[in-house]
C-alpha cells in the first residue's frame, strides 16, 4: 500500500472515530444522564424555571439539532461556559494544559528510560535471583494503591522530613520542574515503571527466544551485540508503540497526583468539575482528551511502521 | 591410514531437565566421527535426537535445561569441546564452523537487511576490515550461492526474499570465514521439491570449492545418497547403524534402516500396500489385499467444473489486491477411484480442497455430487493432526457430534456403538473412547480423523497432503489405512501432495497443478512414465534418487 | 453390543491437567489459598455472619491498636449523654425556637433510661474517629470492594467475550461495527470515562459502581477474545466441524470457546485487579460508594486526614489488606496464564 493512501485511510478512520466519540459524550450527558436542566437550575427550581433554563440550554430543540450543535461546538473549539464558574471552557482548558504537560513529559522520559534499562537486565539475567526477586517487588508494588504512594510519599518526604513543598505551583516552568513538579514526579514514576517493567521484559524475552538469535549465536556474536543490537532493535518495534500509545494512561496518575499536590491541571479540574456537576467541561475535557489520544495512536501507527520493515511506509 | 577426525563426538548424552516433570533423555549415548573434507548424513526420524546432537556440536542448547553427561565427549581435532571457555567456543563459531537451519525465515533476523546481517559474518575473516572490502566480500559471497542481482538484494530485507533464496543467504553467511564444518540442520525440509534440488546442488559445490566438511542432518533417506559419503541412522537417541553410504543404502544390516528404505514409495516401486515398522523398530512384510484397482465404465460421484477462486491479499475498501489462487478448473472422480493433485507451495492445491470440501465457496463454476441419483456426502482429512481435532472434546465427542449433527444413530448410546465401531474399524480401540487428543501419536491423531469422516458415510474423501506431517513408518501406516477404506467402502479420494511419490503410489489418475492452473493431467502411469509439460518434467526431475535403484527392492 | 463407559480409564481434560499443574506451582497453591480465604470472608460478611458492626462506635475515638489487653480495657461513659449537651449557640435574647422540640426529645430520652455504655480503649486493629472497630470495617470494606471487582470483572468479561466472539468470527461488517465502537471507546483514557459517566448518572451506590466499572471495561477482554476468535476460525479443527454440519453458532461457542477459555479467564482475574483499584479511586474521591457504606476507597479517604494527626493505623490496615488480595490475584493470573499455557499440553 502507498505511504499516501495509508495516511488518508489512516486519518479517516481517526476522524471517524472522533465523531464517534462526539456521538458517545452527547448520548451521554443529553440523554442516558437525564434532564441536564435539573441540575443547572439546583433542587428548588420552579417549573417555570427549568424551562427557562432548557430553552437557554436549547434542550427545547430536537435531539438532532442538539447533537448538531454539539458537532459545531467542536469544530469551533468554542464548547460554551462552565456552569460553576462561568469562564469559556476552551479558556479554562488552555490554563491547564501546561501545568499537565510540565507533569507528564518528565515521568514519560524517565519511565522510559528507568523500565527499559531494567527490563533490559532482568531479561538478560532471566531465571536468576536478581530477575525473580525485580518479578516479586513489581508484583507487590504495583498491588499497592497508587494513593497509598502518594497519601505516604506526600506525608514523609513533603510533611515530615520537609524535603520537597507539600503542595503548590508557581508561574515559571523552571521553578515548577525544579520545586513543585519533583515529587508528584518521582511518585508518579514508582507509580508506573513497575508494571512497564514486566511488559518490557516480556518483550524482550520473547524476541530472546526467536531462532535468528541462535542464528547470531552460531555465527560466534558476542552476548552484548545479540542482546543490544539484534534483540534490542526488534524489542523496540512493540516498546516505542507502547510508549506511545500507554501515554493516555499515564494521565490516569497524573489525575490524583495534580489533585494532591493542588497543581492547577486538567486532572485536578475534571476532579473539580465531576464534584460539581459542571458538564460542558467534563465533555469538553473529554472530546480534547479524546483528540489527542487519537493524534498520539496515529504517531504510534507510523512509529510502527517506520521501524518494522515487514510492514513498510511504502 | 586414516587422517585425523576433524570432528569426534564420543558417548554423547543429553537430558532435558522439564519443570515438575521427568527428565527426558534426548540423545543416549551417540558416537560417530567426521573426517576432513568429507560428508556425514545423521538420518532419523523425529525424536531420534540427531538436532539435538547438531545443536550440542555447536553448544547452542538452553544451558539452564539441558544436561550433558561428564562421560560426553566431542572432541574437535583432539580437544574436547564442552571443556571448552564461552569465549573460546565463540572464536570456535566465528572461524571454523557454520551452520544452516531448517526455517531461514526465523533464522534471519527480520529487522535488518541481508547486507548487514551478511556483513556481520564477513566481518569477522581476517584482513577484512573496511566497509568497501566488506561490501566486496558480501557481493561475492551472494554471487557464490546463487544469487542474482547481488547488490540490490544487499538492501533487501529477509521478508522480500523466497524461502530458497533466504536458505542461499544463511548459506553465504556461514561459509563467509571458509569453515572447516558446516552443520545442516534439515536445510531443505520447508522448501519445495525443485528449490530442494537446487539448494542441494549448491551444497555439493561448495563442498567441493571449499574443500570442508558437511554434517548434513535429514529425516529423508533418499536426500542421503545424493550428498553423503557417510550414513549415521539414529532412533529414539540411539545410533542403530552407522557406516558408507554405498553399503548401508544398499545392503542395510539393521532392520531399522531396512525398513526406513522400504516403508516409503517410491516413484520406481509400485506394491499394493506398503510394508511397515513395528515398535522395535523391525520391518514387518506389507499385507492385505492386492486386489486390482477398479476400472472400466464406473460411476462419477463428483463433478467438478470452471471452478475458480481469488483473494483479497492486501487492504480493504476501494483498493483491493487481489490474487487469483484458482484459474476454472474442472474434472471428475469417479466411484473407488483415487485422483491425485499434485503441486509446490501457491499453486491452489489447497484452495481446490476447500473448495470442494464445501468449507469455501468458489467465485465461479459448481461442484456436483452425487450417487445413483441421490445426493452424496463429502469429507476432508487435513494436513495437520494436531491442529484438527478439537483438543477440548474427548474422542468420544469428537466421534459422536457429527452422527448427531447428521442425525445419524437413535440416540446417544447407539451413536456410541457406531463410534466405537469406526474407531476399531481405524485400528484403534474403545479404551481410546475418554481421551483427549493431545494423549495421543501423530499417527493415532489422523486415524481418529479419518474415522470422523467415516462416521458420516462420505462417499468422497478429500486428503489434504494428510500424511506430510508424519515419520515416513507412521506415513506407511496411514497411507496403508486408507487403501484398506478404499477397497471396502468403495470410497473415492481426492488425493493432494507435494510427494510425487506419495501421489504416485495412490492415484489412478493424477492432475498437475501451477500457479493455480492444471498444467498436465493424465493417468498416473502415463504421466510418470512420460511427462509432457515441462513443469511435470522438473518436477520428477527434483524428486531425490539418492537410493541406487538396485537397492530398492533389497528389503521387501 | 454395549460400549461400556469404565470411569478409571477416564482421562484428565486439559482443564483439569491445567489445574494440577497449577497446583505443582507453589506460588500458585498459595495464591489460590489466599484469594479463596478472601472469596470466603467476603460470602461470610455477605451472608451477614462477620463484619455486621462495622458502624457501630465500640471503642473511645482513635482507640490505638493493641493486641495486649489488660484488664482494665474499657471505660464507661454515661448513657445519654449527647441529649445533655446544652447547645453553645449564642441566642441573643432570642428563644431558640427549636427549644420544644429539645425538651421534648430529652424527655422521651429520659424515658427510656439507656444503659450506660462502655468504649473500649484500645482494639487490636484500633478504631477511626467515631470509635469504630478498624477491623469490623476492613471486613466490611473488604467486601463491598471485592464484590464490587468480581461483578464489574463478570459484567466486563461477559460483554467483551460476547462482542469479541462476533466480530473476531465473523468479521466483515460485524468486526467493522464492533470494532470501531472499541475505538471509540479506547480513545477516552478508561478513568476519564469512568468519571464522565459517574458525573452523569449523579447517584452513588455499589450498583452504579459495577455498572460504571462493567460497561466501560470490557474493551480489553474483547481486543484478546477478537483476536484469537480470528486465528481460530480458520483452524482446522474449526473447519473440519463445519464440513461435519456444525451450525456457526455451533462453532463460535462450543468449539472455539473453550479453547479460547484460558485468555478468558486469565482476562477475567486481570480485569478483577483492576476494576478494585478502580474502585478504590473512586470511592477515595467519593464517586464511588455513599456515605452509608464502607470500602477500601472510602476507608484511604478517611485514612488520609487520620494521617497527619499521626493516627496511621487504619491505612496501615486498608493498604495490607488490599495488597495482599491483589498481589496474590496477580499471582495467581501469572500462575494460571503459565498452567493454561496451551503449548503445553502437547
Amino acid at each position: 500500500m502507498s505511504g499516501l493512501l495509508f495516511l488518508v485511510r489512516r486519518l479517516g478512520q481517526a476522524l471517524l472515530t472522533l465523531l464517534g466519540v462526539i456521538l458517545l459524550v452527547f448520548i451521554l450527558f443529553n440523554w442516558v444522564g437525564g434532564d441536564p436542566a435539573t441540575i443547572l437550575a439546583g433542587k428548588m427550581a420552579s417549573a417555570q424555571d427549568l424551562a427557562n433554563v432548557r430553552h437557554q440550554l436549547g434542550l427545547d430543540r430536537p435531539l438532532w439539532q442538539q447533537f448538531l450543535d454539539f458537532v459545531g461546538q467542536v469544530l469551533r473549539g468554542d464548547y460554551g461556559e462552565s456552569w460553576s464558574t462561568h469562564e469559556p471552557v476552551s479558556a479554562i482548558f488552555r490554563s491547564r494544559l501546561g501545568p499537565s504537560l510540565t507533569l507528564l513529559i518528565p515521568m514519560l522520559i524517565l519511565e522510559t528510560l528507568v523500565a527499559v534499562a531494567v527490563a533490559l537486565l532482568v531479561a538478560a539475567l532471566r531465571g536468576s535471583w536478581l530477575d525473580q526477586g525485580v518479578r516479586m517487588v513489581s508484583t507487590v508494588a504495583m498491588s499497592i494503591s497508587l494513593l497509598v504512594y502518594i497519601i505516604v510519599g506526600q506525608y514523609v518526604f513533603a510533611y515530615l522530613w520537609g524535603w520537597f513543598p507539600v503542595k503548590g505551583w508557581s508561574d515559571s516552568v523552571l521553578t515548577n520542574l525544579r520545586v513543585y513538579a519533583l515529587l508528584p514526579v518521582l511518585l508518579g514514576l514508582l507509580v508506573s515503571v513497575a508494571p512497564s517493567i514486566r511488559l518490557y521484559r516480556s518483550f524482550i524475552l520473547e524476541e530472546i527466544d526467536q531462532d535468528f538469535v541462535r542464528t547470531a549465536r552460531a555465527k560466534g556474536l558476542s552476548e552484548r551485540r545479540i542482546l543490544f543490537v539484534h534483540v534490542l532493535r526488534n524489542a523496540a518495534i512493540p516498546i516505542v508503540t507502547n510508549v506511545l500509545m500507554g501515554l493516555p494512561g499515564l494521565l490516569t496518575g497524573a489525575f490524583l497526583l495534580e489533585r494532591f499536590f493542588a497543581i492547577p491541571g486538567i486532572g485536578r479540574e475534571i476532579i473539580l468539575a465531576v464534584e460539581r456537576s459542571d458538564f460542558p467541561l467534563i465533555k469538553a475535557i473529554t472530546v480534547y482528551v479524546a483528540m489527542a489520544t487519537l493524534a498520539v495512536n496515529f504517531l504510534g501507527d507510523l512509529c510502527y511502521r517506520w521501524l518494522d520493515p515487514r510492514v513498510g511506509l511504502e | 591410514m586414516k587422517p585425523l577426525p576433524l570432528l569426534e563426538v564420543r558417548d554423547l548424552e543429553v537430558t532435558f531437565r522439564r519443570a515438575g516433570d521427568h527428565p527426558l533423555a534426548a540423545v543416549r549415548g551417540v558416537d560417530f566421527t567426521v573426517p576432513p573434507c568429507a560428508t556425514v548424513a545423521l538420518v532419523g526420524e523425529s525424536g531420534s535426537g540427531k538436532s539435538v546432537t547438531a545443536l550440542s556440536i555447536l553448544r547452542l542448547l538452553p544451558q539452564s535445561h539441558t544436561h550433558i553427561h561428564e562421560r560426553s565427549r566431542i572432541l574437535w581435532e583432539g580437544n574436547n569441546l564442552l571443556e571448552f571457555s564461552p569465549q573460546a567456543m565463540r572464536a570456535l563459531r566465528r572461524r571454523s564452523l557454520g551452520m544452516i537451519f531448517q526455517d531461514p525465515q526465523g533464522s534471519l533476523n527480520p529487522v535488518f537487511t541481508i547486507g548487514m546481517q551478511l556483513g556481520e559474518s564477513v566481518r569477522r575473516a581476517e584482513g577484512i576490515e573496511s566497509a568497501r572490502q566488506v561490501r566486496q566480500r558480501s557481493l561475492e559471497l551472494l554471487s557464490q550461492v546463487g544469487i542474482a542481482n547481488a547488490a540490490a538484494r544487499l538492501s533487501a530485507y529477509p521478508h522480500q526474499l523466497s524461502g530458497g533464496q533466504q536458505q542461499r543467504v544463511m548459506i553465504a553467511m556461514a561459509i563467509s570465514t571458509h569453515p572447516q564444518l558446516l552443520i545442516a540442520d534439515e536445510p531443505t525440509t520447508a522448501l519445495d521439491v525443485t528449490v530442494q534440488r537446487q539448494i542441494m546442488t549448491l551444497l555439493r559445490e561448495l563442498q567441493r570449492e571449499l574443500s570442508m566438511a558437511i554434517l548434513f542432518i535429514t529425516h529423508d533417506l533418499a536426500l542421503v545418497g545424493e550428498i553423503a559419503e557417510e550414513v549415521v541412522v539414529m532412533r529414539q537417541g540411539r545410533v542403530v547403524e552407522q557406516g558408507r553410504c554405498a553399503e548401508v543404502l544398499v545392503a542395510p544390516r539393521h532392520g531399522y534402516t531396512r525398513a526406513l528404505l522400504t516403508c516409503r514409495p517410491t516413484l520406481g516401486n509400485l506394491p499394493a500396500r506398503l510394508p511397515m515398522i513395528d515398535d522395535q523398530g523391525e520391518l514387518m512384510p506389507a499385507r492385505g489385499s492386492s486386489g486390482s484397482r477398479p476400472s472400466g465404465s464406473l460411476p462419477v460421484v463428483l463433478e467438478v467444473t470452471g471452478v475458480s477462486k481469488s483473494f483479497v491479499i492486501q487492504g480493504s475498501g476501494w483498493r483491493r489486491a487481489r490474487f487469483q489462487a484458482l484459474e476454472p478448473i474442472g474434472f471428475t472422480l469417479q466411484a473407488g477411484r483415487t485422483l491425485g493433485v499434485v503441486g509446490e507451495s501457491g499453486s491452489g492445491k489447497s484452495t481446490l480442497a476447500r473448495i470442494v470440501a464445501g468449507i469455501l465457496t468458489p467465485d465461479t463454476g459448481q461442484i456436483r455430487l452425487c450417487r445413483n441419483g441421490r445426493p452424496a456426502q463429502v469429507q476432508m482429512v487435513f494436513q495437520n493432526p494436531f491442529a484438527s481435532l478439537n483438543p477440548r472434546f474427548t474422542v468420544a465427542q469428537l466421534l459422536t457430534e457429527p452422527l448427531m449433527l447428521q442425525g445419524l444413530g437413535n440416540g446417544a448410546g447407539e451413536r456410541l456403538e457406531l463410534a466405537v465401531r469406526w474407531l476399531e474399524r481405524v485400528g484403534l480401540d474403545q479404551r481410546a473412547l475418554n481421551r483427549y487428543p493431545h494423549e495421543f501419536s501423530g499417527g493415532q491423531r489422523q486415524r481418529i480423523a479419518i474415522a470422523r469422516c467415516l462416521t458420516v458415510n462420505p462417499r468422497v474423501l478429500i486428503c489434504d497432503e494428510s500424511v506430510s506431517a508424519l515419520d515416513v513408518s507412521v506415513q506407511a501406516q496411514v497411507l496403508n489405512l486408507l487403501r484398506d477404506l478404499q477397497d471396502e467402502l468403495d470410497l473415492s479420494l481426492l488425493f493432494i501432495s507435494h510427494d510425487l511419490a506419495v501421489v504416485r503410489f495412490m492415484a489412478d489418475e493424477i492432475l498437475v497443478l501451477y500457479a493455480g492452473q492444471v498444467v498436465e493431467r493424465g493417468s498416473a502411469e502415463d504421466l510418470y512414465a512420460r511427462p509432457r509439460h515441462p513443469y511435470t518434467q522438473q518436477l520428477l526431475k527434483a524428486v531425490p534418487q539418492g537410493i541406487p535403484l538396485s537397492s530398492q527392492g533389497a528389503g521387501a | 453390543m454395549t460400549v461400556q463407559m469404565d470411569s478409571s480409564m477416564r482421562s484428565e481434560s486439559a482443564w483439569s491437567l491445567a489445574l494440577r499443574r497449577l497446583w505443582r506451582d507453589p506460588v500458585g497453591r498459595i495464591s489460590l489459598g489466599v484469594v479463596t480465604f478472601y472469596l470466603v470472608l467476603v460470602g461470610m460478611v455477605l451472608a451477614g455472619w462477620l463484619g455486621t458492626r462495622w458502624n457501630d462506635p465500640v471503642a473511645v475515638n482513635y482507640a490505638p491498636p493493641t493486641w495486649f489487653v489488660s484488664a482494665a480495657n474499657r471505660v464507661t461513659l454515661p448513657a445519654g449523654e449527647a441529649w445533655d449537651r446544652t447547645l453553645v449557640v449564642p441566642l441573643y435574647g432570642w428563644t431558640d425556637p427549636l427549644e420544644p422540640l429539645w425538651s421534648e426529645a430529652r424527655a422521651a430520652a429520659q424515658r427510656i433510661q439507656p444503659e450506660p455504655v462502655s468504649y473500649r480503649l484500645t482494639l487490636p486493629f484500633g478504631a477511626d474517629k467515631w470509635g469504630r472497630d478498624v477491623g469490623q470495617k476492613v471486613l466490611k470494606g473488604t467486601q463491598t470492594s471485592v464484590w464490587v471487582g468480581l461483578v464489574a470483572a463478570f459484567v466486563a468479561t461477559l460483554i467483551g467475550t460476547v462482542l469479541g466472539a462476533l466480530a473476531g468470527y465473523y468479521g466483515r461488517v460485524v468486526d467493522d461495527l464492533l470494532n470501531g465502537f472499541y475505538g471509540v471507546l479506547t480513545s477516552i483514557p478508561y478513568l476519564l470515562l469512568v468519571f464522565a459517566v459517574a458525573a452523569v448518572l449523579q447517584q452513588k451506590g455499589v450498583g452504579t459502581l459495577i455498572l460504571i466499572l462493567g460497561l466501560t471495561g470490557w474493551t480489553g477482554v474483547f481486543r484478546l477474545v477478537r483476536a484469537e476468535y480470528m486465528k481460530h476460525r480458520t483452524r482446522e479443527y474449526v473447519l473440519a466441524a463445519g464440513a461435519l454440519g456444525a451450525s456457526h453458532g455451533r462453532r463460535v461457542w462450543v468449539h472455539i470457546l473453550p479453547n479460547v477459555g484460558h485468555v478468558v479467564l486469565v482476562q477475567f482475574s486481570q480485569n478483577l485487579v483492576g476494576f478494585i483499584k478502580s474502585e478504590v479511586i473512586l470511592s477515595f474521591l467519593g464517586f464511588g460508594v455513599p456515605v452509608s457504606s464502607v470500602s477500601w476507597g472510602s476507608m484511604l479517604n478517611e485514612a488520609q486526614n487520620e494521617l497527619i494527626l499521626g493516627k496511621w493505623w487504619q491505612l496501615v490496615v486498608t493498604t495490607v489488606a488490599m495488597a495482599v488480595f491483589v498481589t496474590a490475584s496477580s499471582l495467581l493470573t501469572d500462575a494460571l496464564r503459565d498452567a493454561l499455557d496451551p503449548r503445553l499440553n502437547s
